[in-house]
């Protein structure tokens, strides 16, 4: 659960921050491909973390 | 008749003809008691749960102002709609298997009523259906405006369309509630969600087709939205806005009723994780295709072959008028769907708090047949206000509408610190959980009052994002109680 906790933190903040930082001017689609890319891995992540607790209990 | 009002009817019927074939087959399953009318029995399979919260959360924002707000700014919209999958994935994963184990043990119907338990404190129960009430109504009234508009669109712009869109928004919503409860809602919001993926898909492969031909065109037409600024954050997506209009919609798995009270429907684990897992498929392929639909329209403007487009509410009947009728008939009536299945969602939740939070909440002893026919005539209630809001449209109500996640958001510390610490909560948590939330909604109600609600998230509060504020001031509040409390109980 913490570690979880701690992935998902990273990650939103990850996608609040990096379009402020890495991807101030870009002109390609490079910050729209950076938001698919971590909101499905973080999708994938989520739906692991979501089975694996229900194998558990 | 044309064929250019013809199919668009055709389309609505037969929306309208199997909505209302599925709601009477659901009525089979089971509306005997309040707990199968309002949550389905807790026996609802994991497709089904996933197709109705996907269908209640997605609303028609998604292909009319998703679309236009994509148009108009570029990939920060893509960012902000991005932003609530990712938190609401996190809570979900989080949440969802300790309400429904919590469900199990306590038997809630109402999100209201699983505060007031949590908390063991009626008072919160009502205040939290009041809450509900106060900001979901004009969400919904919104959401009825959106079918009014649309059937307009189909119509010509007559107020008379307007009228029958209102009406037919109305019918569709008390009946489908009216005939099977809770099972035909998310009988009919998993058919409604099938019809708005199918729908978005349809259209952009034809505006790839139609716009882009040639993969080049794409690729030059896109160099020119960079040129513009559209393919990265910046004005109008400063750091401020951009949290002011994210930090309402991180918490709305947690604060919205009519979401949290879905998770305590699947009928068993199973159901659950594959109710989690197929909203997060759902969700992100929607975001994206729509933000996509917005990016290649707002292409097609640079490239010089769509006008430009000021109003962005206008953008997806723009685009859809160069399309064939038949799909610009399908994409209508899944904005129809989509505005239809979050709306009778909120309003049968809305009635299962209002019926056993505050009418069962004022009279101790109830029975359940009570409950039923207050549960009944709220649907019908709230139904008719939702019209009535619609057809009379008072400007600041239907503003209010983009804040109803803001008015919730005090919600979230109660929330959560209901859920995780229940057990160790004692009269300081429960004094500060009424703190909390009047509290909060006090500020986020003022703040839109003095400045507009239109208004209300571009202006800071103390140089913060005005629902940071919110959010900020209700968590200490909360967090007080609970601290007062640990140090008594050590």
């Amino acid at each position: 659960m913490v570690l979880y906790l701690i992935w998902s933190l990273a990650i939103i903040l990850a996608a609040y921050v990096l379009p402020y930082t890495l991807f101030t001017s870009v002109t390609n689609l490079s910050l729209y491909v950076f938001w698919v890319i971590i909101a499905a891995l973080h999708l994938l992540v989520s739906c692991a973390y979501i089975r694996a607790g229900g194998r558990r209990e | 008749m044309s064929s250019q009002l013809a199919i668009p009817i055709a389309a609505l019927a037969i929306y309208f003809t199997i909505g209302s074939l599925l709601a009477l087959a659901s009525r089979k399953l089971g509306v005997g008691t309040s707990r199968d009318y309002f949550v389905a029995g807790y026996r609802l399979g994991g497709f089904l749960a996933a197709m109705t919260y996907a269908a209640t959360t997605y609303s028609a924002f998604m292909m009319v102002g998703l679309v236009g707000l994509t148009y108009m700014t570029g990939v920060g919209a893509f960012g902000f709609e991005l932003m609530y999958l990712l938190a609401t994935v996190t809570l979900l994963a989080m949440l969802a298997p300790r309400v429904w184990g919590l469900v199990r043990e306590r038997r809630w119907i109402s999100p209201a009523e699983m505060l007031a338990d949590l908390y063991e404190c009626r008072v919160l129960g009502i205040m939290t259906a009041t809450i509900y009430l106060i900001a979901l109504i004009p969400y919904t009234a919104a959401q009825v405006i959106g079918i009014g508009v649309t059937v307009q669109g189909l119509g010509g712009g007559s107020e008379g369309a307007y009228l029958a869109g209102i009406i037919l928004a109305f019918t569709v919503i008390v009946l489908w509630i009216y005939l099977g409860g809770m099972w035909s809602v998310a009988a009919t919001d998993a058919f409604q969600g099938v019809w708005m993926v199918a729908a978005a898909i349809g259209f952009i492969l034809w505006l790839f087709t139609w716009g882009f031909g040639d993969p080049a065109k794409l690729s030059s037409a896109l160099s020119l939205l960079g040129k513009e600024g559209l393919l990265s954050v910046g004005r109008p997506w400063t750091p401020m806005i951009f949290a002011s209009y994210t930090i309402p919609w991180l918490f709305f798995a947690a604060t919205n009723p009519q979401v949290v009270q879905r998770l305590y429907m699947p009928r068993d684990r199973r159901a659950l994780i594959r109710m989690v897992t197929l909203f997060a498929v759902f969700g992100l392929t929607y975001t994206v295709i729509v933000t996509f639909i917005g990016l290649m329209g707002r292409s097609l403007t640079a490239l010089g072959e769509l006008p430009v487009i000021k109003d962005r509410d206008a953008v997806t009947p723009t685009i859809l008028s160069y399309a064939p009728v038949w799909l610009s008939a399908t994409v209508f009536v899944s904005i129809v769907a989509a505005a239809v299945s979050t709306a009778d969602s909120i309003i049968l939740t809305l009635a299962s708090s209002t019926a056993r939070d505050l009418y069962g909440g004022v009279r101790r002893e109830v029975s359940d047949k009570s409950i039923m026919l207050a549960g009944r005539l709220t649907v019908f209630a709230l139904a008719a206000v939702a019209v009535g809001v619609a057809v009379m449209r008072p400007a600041f109500i239907v503003e209010l509408s983009v804040l109803s996640s803001v008015m919730l958001l005090p919600l979230a510390p109660v929330t959560l610190a209901g859920l995780y610490l229940h057990g160790r909560l004692g009269k300081y948590s429960k004094s500060t959980s009424l703190a909390a939330l009047l509290t909060g909604f006090a500020i986020a109600l003022t703040h839109a009052l003095v400045v507009g609600a239109r208004r209300a998230l571009i202006i800071p509060v103390v140089g913060m994002p005005y629902p940071a504020v919110v959010l900020l001031i209700s968590t200490i509040i909360m967090l007080t109680g609970i601290v007062a409390d640990l140090k008594t109980r050590r």
